[in-house]
């Protein structure tokens, strides 16, 4: 019997086993992640065939009880960032703090895509913030330290705005349980839902890489070890995006989502042009994915006009997370080095600019479609800006890596390798997109 | 049978990955490349020429969970097919012997060639840009397998370009008509439309190089392998004006341009765009002293003569068009195979440093001047039946402003083929420690050639080859025996003309042959006696300042070319990077401060 | 409305806003950041609170009792920012090992 409640309960409970088995902590730890994404598979297909489940925790019905609320979307989601996690881990050398730490990002972000409750929401948001900003500073150079300071710095400020969004919601409809707010959203006062829905999205935003709330994102993709720059590239803001999405989906206003394509596009602009001339890999790396970001933002504030926005988004997020993740786990040294390294590098290139059979490629398809759907051509011309943009200094970063450097450590660029194919296999089978199809119904 | 054609290339595709020898990479390359010759051959059939039937169905519908692919062949796709996938066994012979060591080049030619097949099936849109994005990326690592700074970067930038105002293309007239299958689509000549054609239209033009859409060309060109680049300029620029084709006639595009502007203005900007891409691209190729560029930019000119005759559009200029887009894919295939051969056998690219090359290759100049001469369009030859006819269309339409530029490129064609000659294969002989290419690398030059040469005595088969693909696009086709064309002004008898010229010239080769010579030393001759020294190495190389004056006149007004203004924009793009950029102070005090101002900004948006 | 404990929480929250905003000091900063999280833990509070309401605890008398949803939120977030604060300063004493200062030294930025 799989349930949601696992896939958050047995990494929550492995990490604080943790110090008891300190010895084996690497094995333990990636079998927990590997029992994980297995579950999280099992849990896809279950509500692929069942339909949404909904589950309360504690014998406490809601909307008074804490809930767990899984769709397709969620499901996906929660398979692709404990999937990565798994792959990613195979990478890490540190000790048992490390491991612990990583399953409490992982168990973290896992919350945000699964719970149905908006205080249990901040407090996934926490746990999976915590344990970035100690993973950033686990690498102890003066840089990790700087960037895992900025990022809390920021993301402290970031969830105060949301705890007040939170209770803000809260006085007004005495309730924190996702699908009850979205019902009564409209018996809110006008001006405390904005008000809400501002602090929220500011609150979310942080962590989501949006512009301009992203200004931790450079420095600490920059201070933080490879490993960990990839694992914040698809775990917290992943999740995140998603959340705004959620948020989206609840207030469900014209307004907001207008709100959220000007926002999405001037994130996608920032980052872009910011990545143009960038030097330094890991920071252009970021910026890229703060563009990258802005883009799934662009794909969610579809939703409400076109079913062409899921499935964007949907390949975008998948692109990305596999791209952007080996991208940074091969980067940090001189020159590909080698064959893995040159394919990792090429394969997550040619996906990130939307090219078969990549996933990369459906999420372009599918976002502009969506954008002729709804003959925004402004919209349009963006994304033509922005993609060109994007190969410029993508070609570039190919091309200055292709000199004799380093050898590469195959200990990274395999794990690179598996998760970049995996953004192959999403891109061959397109079938992911049926089964994303006419989810996310709040 | 086309599922295993695509599964054929797929798999020698895969298999090719990880052979590390050039030798048995190349062989399975060219057993596989033979398998879409298959379809071709038999498709004929369908097209009104006999030839072999092999059982290969015309049409598949190729489902892969939710999503179907439509594939099927039409009388246009099949002639460019034809063009495309005839050139690729010659190409991997040549490759036989170019590649000791399998770099990447046959794996990704076989994606290539995989997508390039997927993309002249095609009867979706969807279909048609998945394969149209795979061609973009195989050939991308092609490009990247050159290690060039600027192809990589030029490449992938105008790849996306291209890839993106298709794709917008695609989604506009997708909103219009609510299909995506060919024969569903039913246009309307509305704005939507309109633009959805001009960008579709540009993005094609990307790939086939038309100014100011070519700043990549030079640099692929010029730095890739020669194989890649022979298919690159020979057979994928086509596919670009497939693309075209399928827009503007097919679709058809053109009608709804002349409905909605209420003339034939956009079609007419086509052409004029052509014409200066002739004329421009043949002026930058005989300024150019790497062998290479100088083909570049030849390819160019010679491309924006099809567009020309895209642009004119009447039976006339499009069986021109068409019959250029033919033999521009062999001659300048020839050309580059023949600047690989020589570059392998002497390692150098400059026209200044080789010189004297065909005495000691002898074959492989025997190849190369056939394809000057139909590059040249000398008359004897097909290359002149093709502008010929184009020349004839632009007359006989009154377009005072292209003819003349075309008439002009054309000179200017004769020009560069003359440095190539005189620069590459003859004058000073410096290479006395060089032999003749190898003999796969003569084999495949020599099959390129042929279809030059048939189609030179029988011009008339070629039209029979596209005399469907232009019934079908509603354009008409001309009369014509094997041997004469008619138009409406005039016929052309290509027997007539290949006899009268060997009237002329046999006597003349035997009398060139039988006269007595008395040998002049090359210094001797050249310099008029000076001393060798004096001029140093390259100075007194034929082709140094071969075109000084013109240069001199017109080198001022095409600095401010194309490519300057592409470094300009990327410079500028630079500067507002740097400038953005510094919004990222470093320090999170500010980033708290953006916070705020962000919260304000979209509460006071939402709230007032 | 309870005029005073919104007035006390939008100033704790904008003196903790500021002081992130305008100090230099990170040790500052951080203090700042506990000062703003505990505005916010007294608006949640406030919420809940009910003039004269009582505890609410089963002992008959439950005319008139506190909402303790808030409170069981705040002590969420007071562990939270409990760990929040804890990592800061661990992070802190890092940063000025290798620094020897407690401000940016604006070797990371554009």
């Amino acid at each position: 019997m799989v349930t949601p409640v696992l896939m958050i309960a047995i990494p929550l409970l492995a990490a604080f086993l943790m110090p008891l088995i300190k010895k084996a902590h690497r094995y333990f730890t990636f079998s927990i992640l590997l029992l994980n994404a297995i579950l999280s598979v099992l849990l896809f297909a279950k509500v692929y065939n069942d339909g949404a489940i909904y589950e309360t925790i504690a014998g406490f019905s809601p909307p008074v009880g804490i809930y767990l609320a899984v769709d397709n979307l969620s499901a996906l989601l929660a398979l692709i960032i404990n999937l990565f996690a798994t792959i990613n881990f195979v990478t890490s050398k540190k000790d048992f703090k490390f491991s612990m730490l990583y399953l409490l990002g992982v168990t973290g972000a896992t919350g945000i895509v699964l719970t149905g409750d908006i205080f249990n929401m901040f407090v996934f948001f926490e746990i999976t913030a915590v344990a970035s900003y100690a993973l950033v500073a686990s690498k102890k150079d003066e840089k990790a330290v700087e960037g895992s300071i900025k990022y809390m710095i920021l993301g402290s400020v970031g969830s105060s705005f949301m705890l007040i969004g939170i209770a803000i919601i809260y006085s007004q409809l005495k309730s924190l349980n996702l699908y009850d707010i979205a019902a009564r959203i409209s018996s809110m006062d006008p001006k405390m839902m904005w008000l809400s829905f501002s602090f929220l999205l500011t609150g979310i935003g942080v962590e989501a890489e949006l512009f301009p709330l992203n200004g931790w994102v450079p420095d600490a993709y920059e201070g933080a070890s490879s490993n960990i720059a990839s694992f914040l590239s698809f775990g917290p803001s992943k999740a995140s995006i998603y959340a705004i999405a959620r948020l989206l989906i609840i207030f469900s206003m014209s307004r907001t989502y207008e709100l959220a394509l000007y926002v999405g596009i001037a994130t996608l602009l920032i980052g872009e042009v910011a990545a143009f001339m960038q030097k330094n890999e890991k920071r252009m790396l970021a910026y890229s994915s703060i563009g990258q970001m802005g883009l799934i933002l662009i794909a969610f504030s579809l939703i409400k006009d076109t079913s062409y926005a899921i499935p964007a988004a949907f390949f975008i997020i998948v692109s990305h997370a596999s791209a952007k993740s080996s991208l940074f786990l091969i980067s940090g040294k001189k020159g590909f080095g080698g064959i893995t390294s040159k394919y990792v590098g090429l394969a997550g290139v040619l996906s990130l600019i939307g090219m078969p059979p990549m996933a990369g490629f459906w999420g372009k398809w599918y976002l502009l479609m969506g954008i002729a759907d709804e003959k925004m051509w402004a919209v349009a011309a963006v994304i033509i800006f922005s993609a060109v943009i994007e190969a410029i200094y993508f070609a570039r970063y190919l091309h200055k890596n292709l000199g004799e450097g380093e050898s590469e450590d195959l200990g990274y660029s395999i794990p690179a390798a598996v998760m970049v194919s995996v953004s192959i296999v999403m891109g061959i089978l397109p079938l992911i997109y049926n089964m994303a199809g006419g989810v996310l119904n709040a | 049978m086309l599922e295993l054609i695509f599964a054929v290339l797929l798999i020698a595709a895969f298999a090719t990955l990880f052979i590390k020898s050039g030798r048995i990479a190349a062989i399975i390359s060219l057993i596989a490349s033979a398998m879409p010759l298959i379809a071709v051959m038999d498709w004929a059939n369908d097209f009104g020429i006999k030839a072999f039937s092999f059982g290969v169905e015309n049409s598949m519908d190729f489902s892969i969970a939710g999503i179907t692919m439509h594939l099927s062949i039409t009388s246009f796709a099949w002639f460019f097919a034809v063009m495309v996938f005839s050139l690729l066994p010659p190409i991997f012979l040549f490759s036989y012997s170019f590649f000791e060591k399998n770099n990447g080049f046959f794996p990704f030619m076989l994606f290539l060639i995989t997508a390039v097949f997927g993309i002249l099936l095609a009867s979706d849109f969807l279909t048609l840009f998945f394969f149209w994005e795979l061609m973009a990326a195989s050939s991308f690592i092609l490009v990247y397998i050159s290690r060039d700074k600027k192809a990589i970067m030029s490449y992938l930038a105008f790849s996306v370009l291209s890839a993106v105002l298709i794709l917008v293309g695609i989604a506009l007239l997708y909103s219009q008509s609510g299909t995506l299958i060919f024969s569903d689509i039913v246009l309307n000549a509305d704005k939507v439309t309109v633009s959805a054609i001009i960008l579709m239209v540009a993005g094609f033009a990307v790939k086939s190089a038309l100014m100011p859409l070519h700043a990549w060309a030079p640099f692929v060109y010029s730095k890739a392998d020669e194989p890649f680049v022979a298919f690159l300029s020979g057979g994928l620029s086509k596919v670009g004006y497939y693309g075209m084709f399928f827009m503007l006639f097919a679709l058809p595009g053109a009608k709804i341009l002349h409905q909605y502007f209420n003339s034939g203005v956009a079609t007419y900007l086509l052409a004029v765009i052509g014409a200066i891409s002739a004329f421009i691209g043949t002026l930058l190729a005989f300024m150019e002293d790497d062998l290479r560029k100088l083909l570049a930019y030849s390819s160019i000119a010679q491309l924006g003569y099809i567009a020309v005759g895209f642009g004119i559009g009447s039976s006339l200029a499009m069986a021109g068009a068409l019959f250029q887009a033919f033999n521009h894919a062999f001659f300048k295939s020839v050309l580059f195979l023949a600047a690989g051969a020589v570059a392998y056998r002497t390692g150098k690219w400059k026209i200044s440093e080789l010189g004297g090359v065909g005495y000691k290759m002898p074959f492989t100049f025997m190849a190369a001047l056939f394809a000057i001469f139909a590059l040249a369009a000398i008359p004897i030859t097909s290359g002149f039946a093709a502008k010929w006819l184009l020349y004839e269309a632009a007359v006989s339409n009154k377009y005072i402003f292209i003819t003349p530029i075309m008439l002009i490129a054309g000179v200017g064609a004769f020009l560069y083929s003359f440095r190539i000659l005189y620069g590459v294969f003859l004058g000073e002989n410096r290479h006395d420690d060089i032999k003749e290419a190898p003999l796969p690398m003569i084999a495949g030059m020599f099959l390129l050639v042929l279809p030059l040469i048939i189609f030179l005595i029988f011009p008339g088969y070629m039209l029979d080859m596209m005399h469907s693909a232009l019934v079908d696009a509603g354009i008409g086709t001309i009369s014509h025996t094997n041997y004469v064309i008619r138009t409406g002004t005039a016929s052309y008898n290509t027997l007539a003309v290949v006899i009268g010229m060997m009237v002329v010239m046999i006597p003349a080769f035997l009398i060139y042959v039988l006269r007595k010579q008395k040998k002049v030393d090359f210094k001797d001759n050249f310099l008029a006696g000076e001393p060798y020294e004096f001029y140093g190495y390259i100075s007194m190389h034929a082709a140094n300042n071969f075109y000084k004056p013109i240069e001199d006149v017109i080198m001022p007004y095409l600095r401010k070319g194309a490519i300057s203004f592409y470094t300009a924009l990327y410079n500028a793009m630079g500067r507002v990077s740097d400038a953005s950029r510094k919004i990222y102070t470093g320090l999170s005090q500010d980033y708290t401060i953006y916070i705020i101002i962000f919260f304000f900004i979209i509460v006071g948006w939402l709230i007032w | 409305m309870m005029w005073p404990e919104y007035i006390t929480v939008a100033a704790l929250i904008s003196i903790g806003l500021y002081g992130v905003m305008a100090k230099k000091n990170l040790m500052k900063i951080f203090i700042a950041l506990s000062l703003m999280e505990t505005g916010v833990n007294l608006l949640l509070i406030t919420i809940g609170y009910i003039p004269g309401g009582t505890a609410p605890i089963e002992n008959g008398n439950f005319a008139k009792y506190v909402d303790p949803l808030p409170q069981a939120l705040v002590l969420t977030a007071i562990v939270i920012g409990l760990s929040v604060t804890a990592l800061a300063l661990t992070l802190l004493i890092w940063y000025h090992s290798k620094t020897g200062t407690l401000e940016y030294r604006r070797g990371m930025r554009w």
